[in-house]
């Protein structure tokens, strides 16, 4: 089974993605030159492996997501809620009680970084699903 | 009466400025700020408004001529955990009136107000893909304390210089 990586630099994120075992992490820096085409490689390649990611995923099937940013500028915002816009609607169950989402998002910050603890909150809000917040003595 | 001299902590000068050279300013005063034992919320803080400020400048600047140096970026330390960042910055005149409304706008809004629109900007790109210019502004009027200060200057018929300045204190 396939996974996505890409190592981080001073500038851009780590990105892994582990299929079988529905692992996503993204950690580092973003603020790359050019945003868009960077996350391009990586939603080229969710694109062509969507058949088979939609193939592992069963009823029970949960998505965990790691979100370790140590920064990133207004230009990645977007993109970061690309990404999990794309988890969301790939890893979800509807029935007649409405959509469930199986997907545990994890928001790490650095000890007394208030301020991403906002950020992070901000984005649950707008993807509408509850972040854990997790305290890391290191994110670098 | 003794008044601290400000500390320059990184600066540019020249008539366009290329990412490498944003990269080179970035890095500067990431180190500096880790250099005067800041804690990482504090260099966060300021390095927001740094990046937002001068990715702009790279994004917007239209350069008056090639001898023509008037695109310039200082950050400085101006007093005890206080900083300044001043863009000043060439871009089409037709394209001033849209930034000093934007700017307008997110100085006369309070935290919660800026809270509200930077969620609802969020949203905004979420539901139009829209690629969210203006974004950056709100980020930085989140992190300083004082209104972002905006000035004009008509270089030519075509171009104007605009200083952005943003004062902070940790």
């Amino acid at each position: 089974m396939k996974s996505y990586k890409i190592e981080p630099t001073i500038v851009s994120p780590k990105i892994f993605y582990d299929i079988s075992k529905h692992y996503f992490e993204i950690g580092g820096f973003s603020r790359m030159e050019n945003v868009r085409t960077f996350y391009q490689s990586y939603f080229d390649w969710f694109e062509s492996h969507k058949a088979e990611i939609l193939a592992t995923i069963t009823p029970t099937t949960k998505l965990r997501v790691e979100l370790r940013i140590i920064y990133f500028n207004s230009a990645s915002l977007k993109c970061f809620l690309d990404i999990l816009l794309q988890f969301k609607k790939l890893y979800s169950i509807t029935d007649g009680r409405g959509s469930l989402y199986n997907i545990e998002i994890f928001w790490y910050f650095e000890e007394g970084d208030e301020d991403m603890i906002e950020v992070g909150e901000d984005y649950s809000d707008v993807v509408e699903i509850p972040f854990t917040f997790v305290q890391s003595k290191s994110l670098s | 009466m003794f008044r601290k001299k400000s500390k320059i902590i990184a600066s540019f000068t020249g008539n366009k400025i290329d990412y490498s050279q944003v990269n080179d300013i970035l890095t500067t005063v990431w180190t500096k700020l880790e250099e005067d034992k800041l804690e990482l919320p504090e260099i966060k803080q300021i390095y927001s408004v740094v990046t937002e400020l001068v990715e702009n400048a790279f994004r917007y600047s239209c350069p008056v001529t090639e001898s023509h140096d008037c695109l310039t970026c200082l950050i400085s330390e101006t007093g005890k955990k206080q900083y300044q960042i001043v863009i000043k910055n060439p871009i089409e005149v037709s394209k001033t009136e849209r930034l000093k409304d934007k700017i307008d706008f997110v100085n006369s809004l309070n935290p919660i107000g800026l809270k509200k629109f930077y969620q609802h900007e969020i949203i905004r790109q979420k539901d139009e893909n829209h690629a969210g210019a203006g974004l950056g502004l709100i980020i930085i009027a989140r992190k300083i304390n004082e209104p972002i200060d905006f000035k004009v200057e008509l270089l030519n018929s075509t171009v104007a210089l605009v200083t952005i300045k943003a004062k902070m204190k940790l």
